[in-house]
């Protein structure tokens, strides 16, 4: 009878160990899908370098199309503010374009939107309130019979929410 | 060395335990790791394409009667064109990089034929991580060029 208790009292404890260990191992799991469902991560940069890519890829946006679009010429006569607020229909962007043309007269071509967002260029900083994306490309402005070397500098602002 | 039963037992729930514990670390190091390259490397390629939309107007910038694509072509034969196709290239560049970037022309063997970079090579670290080569012509496709711009040197990123 003595032998049998302390055979079950043995086999009882032995159970708890292994069930701890089976709930140890249960929340560590929960844990670690816990923390990657609910991690943030920082996608600013790369949704500015979308917009970005919009703009340069996008006949919509400012890219000559004739039969087909041509990435990276630019249509002279899409180079507007109006065409800019059409093609990235958004309030959450600032969008600040220098295009600084190439050739015997260097023109310079500045287009904006929501300069009220490019006012806080001094958050960029901060990059828990604003992203913020300066880049620049050479492109080739498509005029009526020519086509010009150009210069075309970005700037991509958004608040961080 | 001989274990009795109750020895085999306990070493085997200990080597089971460690085992356990050696798969968790494992997991938890992936899991912490994995995602954030993942994210780092889409943000990469997107900043690529944009170079390469760089690399691709230059070589279709005309220049006399042709383009800078038929400037290289007719430098691979004739190299007493290099004077003006460095010159050129310089002041493409140069203007929207500052000094931070090189443009290498090499061919199928690996040869490097040209280069343009004010760095010197031990410096431009990107080049053997993210290399961007583009060939010259479908009718050249031994000739190739890449280009490293400026955010792939740490050193360069001013914003």
């Amino acid at each position: 009878m003595k032998k049998a208790q302390f055979d079950l009292g043995k086999e009882w404890i032995l159970w708890m160990f292994r069930i701890s260990i089976v709930i140890l191992v249960l929340i560590f799991l929960y844990f670690m899908v816990f923390f990657n469902i609910s991690k943030k991560e920082d996608t600013g940069q790369l949704t500015l370098q979308m917009v970005q890519q919009k703009l340069l890829y996008s006949q919509e946006c400012f890219v000559y199309s004739e039969e087909n679009p041509s990435p990276g010429i630019l249509d002279e006569n899409k180079l507007t503010e109006e065409n800019l607020k059409a093609c990235i229909s958004s309030q959450d962007y600032g969008i600040g374009i220098n295009i600084l043309k190439q050739g015997a007269q260097q023109e310079i071509i500045n287009l904006e939107m929501n300069s009220d967002i490019l006012k806080d260029k001094a958050l960029c900083r901060y990059k828990k309130t604003m992203d913020c994306l300066k880049d620049g490309s050479y492109v080739l402005i498509r005029e009526k019979d020519k086509i010009v070397p150009a210069y075309m500098n970005i700037l991509l602002m958004r608040y961080n929410k | 060395m001989k274990f009795n039963k109750k020895g085999e037992e306990g070493l085997m729930i200990f080597a089971s335990l460690m085992l356990l514990l050696l798969i968790l670390v494992v997991f938890g190091i992936l899991t912490i790791i994995a995602p954030k390259e993942k994210l780092e490397l889409k943000a990469q390629t997107v900043q690529v394409e944009n170079s390469k939309i760089t690399l691709l107007n230059y070589l279709r910038t005309p220049y006399e009667t042709g383009t800078f694509q038929d400037l290289i072509i007719r430098w691979y034969y004739d190299r007493s064109l290099e004077p003006a196709l460095v010159e050129k290239t310089k002041e493409i560049f140069s203007q929207l990089y500052g000094e931070c970037y090189s443009l290498i022309i090499y061919d199928s063997k690996n040869k490097e034929l040209l280069r343009f970079s004010s760095k010197k090579k031990k410096d431009l670290w990107a080049e053997q991580k993210i290399p961007l080569p583009v060939t010259i012509s479908p009718t050249h496709n031994h000739l190739i060029i890449r280009l490293n711009p400026t955010y792939f040197y740490e050193k360069c990123n001013d914003f």
